[in-house]
């Protein structure tokens, strides 16, 4: 992807950046071309800079001692990796890996340092981003411990829907991107209880299926049940 | 009272550490300054974002409530943000603040905060990292207390309040400030008992001692060491 003639809207590059700043990252920036289940990077590395997935999906995790691994964010296209690692140690608190065969610009510290400071856009906007990731992150806390099975499925097909976005925006078909064994943990509820409650929310109408495709039928309902908006 | 950002001594607030010498008279103008005594509420979860704190003097709180169950995830003390928390795409504060001790706090409303943000590039930059903290903070505190034991938990508890408001500047074992035994409690996210038993548990080990409502800390460098929120 080349940034100077790039598309993507969600890039925050490339939507806040002046374009002698494109041409700058452009030239900065190492391009990754992934395939799916590849590292990004791990816990515990030190933060050599900033990812954005130009093409693609992805997935941040919690690798906890047990072995168990919780997904804590799914990524889209245009969307930004690797900034929860900075902090006064420099280090990924979390591991990321690619959901299906992706592309990813890295941008090293210094050069993504030098954006912020350079494009005042980008400044606020990584701000307000940072602001939503701060509250997202307490609300996902909250969730784990509160609410029943019904609100965390809600909860995970509105961040699946704000991640990837819909599949077909005319039939608002889900673009799941995971598998339903993921889909679960990310829920933190058993894979028995997800699919058991997919199919309550397809007899209650907010949902529907059609072949393997979910779509949804009711996008207030499934927003009022996350406790989160679809953007 | 008034209180001029251009004239201000508070070094390590924000505004006067990154903000040019020519926005903060704006902000003077625009900025407000309230009076909070002990207890007062400084904004409560659910109001829509009005704009953003700083406190000028005294201590705060910054609690969630789940039901009537307080968990105090902040504490805070002058030259410090309250309200930052509600920036974002819904512009509602998820938290509330209350003052601890009677207190000062400034006001600087959204648009003028916006302006001083995008037209001082520094600033912007170094509330990024600021987030960025927080967040690390935040999730590092999910992540740990759900899994530690009582006793750990008030460590953690402990360590919060002295990194907060650290300890007397007249006797440099006595904490500065010690919060009621009940904001403790919410703090380590224990109940009121469990946190008298634990801190009882530490006293014993000569790590603390309670005096009266003061707690003065005998063993720093036990607390640091098993705090493992670090």
């Amino acid at each position: 992807m080349n940034c100077n003639n790039c598309t993507n809207k969600r890039c925050p590059i490339n939507m806040y950046c002046l374009p002698d700043w494109l041409a700058y990252t452009q030239n900065s920036k190492s391009s990754l071309y992934l395939t799916a289940n590849y590292s990004i990077f791990n816990a515990g590395e030190l933060v050599k800079g900033i990812y954005i997935l130009c093409s693609g999906k992805a997935k941040v995790m919690l690798e906890k001692e047990t072995s168990k691994v919780d997904i804590i964010r799914l990524a889209g296209s245009g969307q930004v990796l690797g900034h929860r690692g900075f902090s006064e140690k420099m280090v990924y608190p979390l591991s990321a890996k690619t959901l299906n065969e992706s592309e990813i610009a890295s941008i090293s510290n210094e050069d993504f340092f030098k954006l912020v400071r350079e494009n005042k856009d980008l400044a606020v906007y990584m701000m307000m981003f940072f602001a939503d990731e701060l509250l997202l992150s307490e609300q996902s806390f909250q969730i784990s411990g509160m609410q029943t099975s019904r609100e965390k499925v809600a909860y995970t097909l509105v961040r699946v829907i704000n991640a990837f976005k819909y599949a077909d925006n005319t039939s608002r078909q889900i673009d799941f991107g995971i598998s339903l064994h993921e889909l679960a943990t990310f829920a933190k509820i058993s894979r028995t209880s997800f699919s058991r409650t997919l199919a309550k929310f397809i007899e209650e109408g907010i949902l529907r299926k059609r072949i393997w495709n979910y779509y949804v039928a009711d996008e207030v309902a499934l927003a009022n049940l996350a406790g989160i908006e679809i953007q | 009272m008034k209180r001029k950002c251009e004239t201000c001594t508070h070094y390590k607030c924000f505004i006067n550490k990154y903000c040019s010498p020519e926005w903060k008279p704006l902000i003077s103008f625009h900025k407000t300054s309230m009076l909070y005594p002990a207890g007062a509420t400084i904004f409560s979860a659910g109001d829509p974002i009005k704009g953003i704190f700083q406190i000028y003097s005294g201590k705060i709180k910054v609690v969630t409530t789940d039901g009537e169950k307080e968990q105090i995830i902040r504490l805070a003390k002058e030259e410090q943000l309250l309200g930052h928390r509600g920036l974002g795409k819904k512009m509602i504060y998820p938290v509330t603040a209350i003052a601890l001790e009677d207190s000062e706090v400034t006001f600087i409303p959204v648009d003028v905060f916006y302006s001083a943000v995008k037209a001082n590039s520094e600033f912007a930059f170094q509330m990024m990292l600021f987030y960025a903290d927080e967040l690390n903070a935040a999730e590092r505190r999910m992540k740990l207390t759900a899994g530690l034991k009582a006793k750990e938990k008030v460590i953690v508890a402990l360590m919060t309040i002295i990194r907060a408001f650290g300890f007397s500047k007249t006797d440099n074992t006595l904490l500065e400030y010690t919060p009621i035994r009940k904001d403790i409690a919410s703090i380590a996210g224990t109940t009121y008992e469990t946190m008298i038993r634990a801190l009882g548990s530490l006293e014993k080990s000569n790590i603390i001692v309670q005096e009266g409502k003061a707690i003065r800390v005998l063993d720093l460098a036990y607390l640091e060491k098993h705090c493992l929120l670090d």
